[in-house]
C-alpha cells in the first residue's frame, strides 16, 4: 500500500521519505529505518507534536493513559510498566507538560515517536489531505524553529 | 593577579568563618577520636581469646554473673525490642493491641515525623532497614491520604498539580514525577502502568507525597495520628495470622 498520489506533494525531501515510510505495512518499522537521516528525524518529532496535538488536545487527560495501553498491547509490547510510562510522558510532554519527558532517553523517545507517529498519522485512518497537511505543519514547525540556515527551502504552502 | 587577590581574600574570608564557628570544629573531633577508639577497639578485639560458650559470653557481660538466666532472658527480649525500634518495624510490638488514632509501630511514628518534617527524610530514605510490614503501613496511610484529597475523578490536571508542587517541595528527593502521579491515580482506582518501578522510588513516594499530602490537607495532629493509626490497623489486618 503506498502512498504515491501524496508523495510528489510533499515539499521536502524528508517529508518524502516519512510520507512513504507511513504508507509501508508497518509504518512505526519503517519510520525507525530512517534514523540515519537528521532532517527525517528532526521533521518526525515535530510531525509527532503535530499528531499528538491534534489526537489529544481538548480531550479529557485520561485518553492518553487508555490509549497508550491500547497502542502497545496492540504492538505486542508490555503495557503496565514503564514503557507505558514513557509513553505517556512523550505525548503529555507534547501536549503540555514538556518536563515529564525529562528523563526518558533518546533513544526511547525516538522509538516510540515511532510507534506513534506511525499509529496515529497512518494512512488508512487518516485521509491523505489530511496526512498531508499534518507533513507540512510539521516541516513549517522545522522550519519556524531550526536556525535561519537550515530553514527549508520552497516549502509549499498548502 | 587580580585572581590571585581573590582567591585569598575568599581564603582569609573562609579561616574567618571556620574561626568562628568553634562548635562545628568540636563535632569534626569527636569522630576521628571515635575512628581512633574504633582502631583500639579492633586491635584489642584481635588480642582477644575466641568466644568459647554462650553461658560464659553472658557472664562476661553481665554485672551480677551469678543472674538467674530468666532476667538474662528477659534482658535479651529488650535488646531485640529495642533492635526491631531502630528498624522501623511496622509490627505492633508484642502484647499490644490496637488503640484507635494512637500511633504503635515505629514505622508509624516515622511517618508521624516525616509528615512533620521532623525526620531526616527529605531523601525519601528512611534511616535505618525497615521491614515489609513498615513499607504497607506507609502504602495505605499513602493510599488513605490520597483518597482523603481526591475524589476518583478527580480531573487530572488537578492530581498532577498536587503531584508537581509535592515533588518540587521535596526536590533533592528527586522524585520522577509520572512515577509519582501514577501511583496517587493507582491508589484512587485507576488501571494505570505502575509495573516494574523501583523499590525505593515506591518508598520515597509513600513517605514524601504522604508528607505533601498532610500538608495540603492541613491535617491536624489527631487527625494525622488517625490516619497512621488507621493504616496500622489495616496493615496488621493483611498479615496472616
Amino acid at each position: 500500500m503506498g502512498q504515491t498520489g501524496t508523495l510528489d506533494k510533499a515539499a521536502t525531501a524528508a517529508g518524502r521519505l516519512i510520507l512513504e515510510a507511513l504508507g509501508e505495512e508497518r509504518p512505526a518499522r519503517s519510520l525507525s529505518r530512517l534514523n540515519d537521516s537528521p532532517r527525517a528525524v528532526r521533521l518526525l518529532r515535530e510531525l509527532f507534536i503535530v499528531a499528538v496535538r491534534r489526537s489529544f488536545v481538548g480531550r479529557e487527560p485520561r485518553d492518553v493513559t487508555r490509549y497508550v495501553r491500547d497502542l502497545l498491547e496492540y504492538q505486542s509490547l508490555p503495557a503496565q510498566g514503564e514503557l507505558a510510562r514513557e509513553a505517556e510522558a512523550m505525548i503529555r510532554a507534547g501536549i503540555s507538560e514538556p518536563e515529564l519527558a525529562n528523563g526518558v532517553p533518546e533513544l526511547r523517545r525516538f522509538e516510540l515517536i515511532c510507534h506513534v507517529v506511525g499509529d496515529l498519522a497512518r494512512p488508512p485512518g487518516v485521509p491523505d489531505g489530511e496526512l498531508l497537511a499534518l507533513v507540512d505543519q510539521a516541516e513549517q514547525r522545522v522550519a519556524r524553529f531550526d536556525r535561519p540556515r537550515n530553514r527549508v527551502v520552497g516549502r509549499r504552502s498548502m | 593577579m587580580s585572581r590571585n587577590r581573590r582567591r585569598s581574600t575568599q581564603r582569609a574570608e573562609i579561616e574567618e568563618q571556620v574561626a568562628e564557628l568553634p562548635e562545628e570544629s568540636a563535632e569534626v573531633s569527636p569522630s576521628r577520636r571515635r575512628s581512633a577508639q574504633r582502631a583500639e577497639t579492633e586491635e584489642q578485639v584481635a588480642e582477644l581469646p575466641p568466644p568459647q560458650s554462650e553461658a560464659n559470653r553472658s557472664r562476661r557481660r553481665s554485672a551480677w554473673p551469678t543472674e538467674p538466666p530468666s532476667v538474662t532472658g528477659e534482658r535479651q527480649h529488650e535488646e531485640h525490642r529495642t533492635a526491631s525500634v531502630g528498624a522501623l518495624s511496622g509490627q505492633l510490638p508484642p502484647g499490644m493491641d490496637h488503640q484507635p488514632g494512637v500511633i504503635a509501630t515505629p514505622a508509624g511514628r516515622y511517618l508521624r515525623q516525616a509528615a512533620r518534617d521532623d525526620a531526616p527524610a527529605r531523601l525519601g530514605t528512611p534511616p535505618s532497614d525497615i521491614d515489609d510490614a513498615a513499607r504497607r503501613v506507609w502504602e495505605i496511610a499513602f493510599g488513605l491520604a490520597v483518597r482523603r484529597r481526591f475524589e476518583p475523578e478527580t480531573p487530572l490536571t488537578e492530581i498532577s498539580r498536587t503531584v508537581a508542587t509535592a515533588v518540587h517541595e521535596h526536590a533533592v528527593a528527586g522524585l520522577p514525577i509520572l512515577d509519582a502521579e501514577m501511583l496517587v491515580r493507582h491508589a484512587l482506582g485507576e488501571t494505570v502502568p505502575i509495573g516494574d518501578i523501583d523499590g525505593s522510588i515506591l518508598l520515597a513516594v509513600h513517605l514524601l507525597l504522604f508528607a505533601s499530602l498532610a500538608d495540603e490537607l492541613a491535617l491536624g495532629d489527631e487527625e494525622l495520628d488517625a490516619i497512621i493509626a488507621d493504616a496500622e490497623e489495616k496493615a496488621a489486618s493483611l498479615v496472616p495470622a
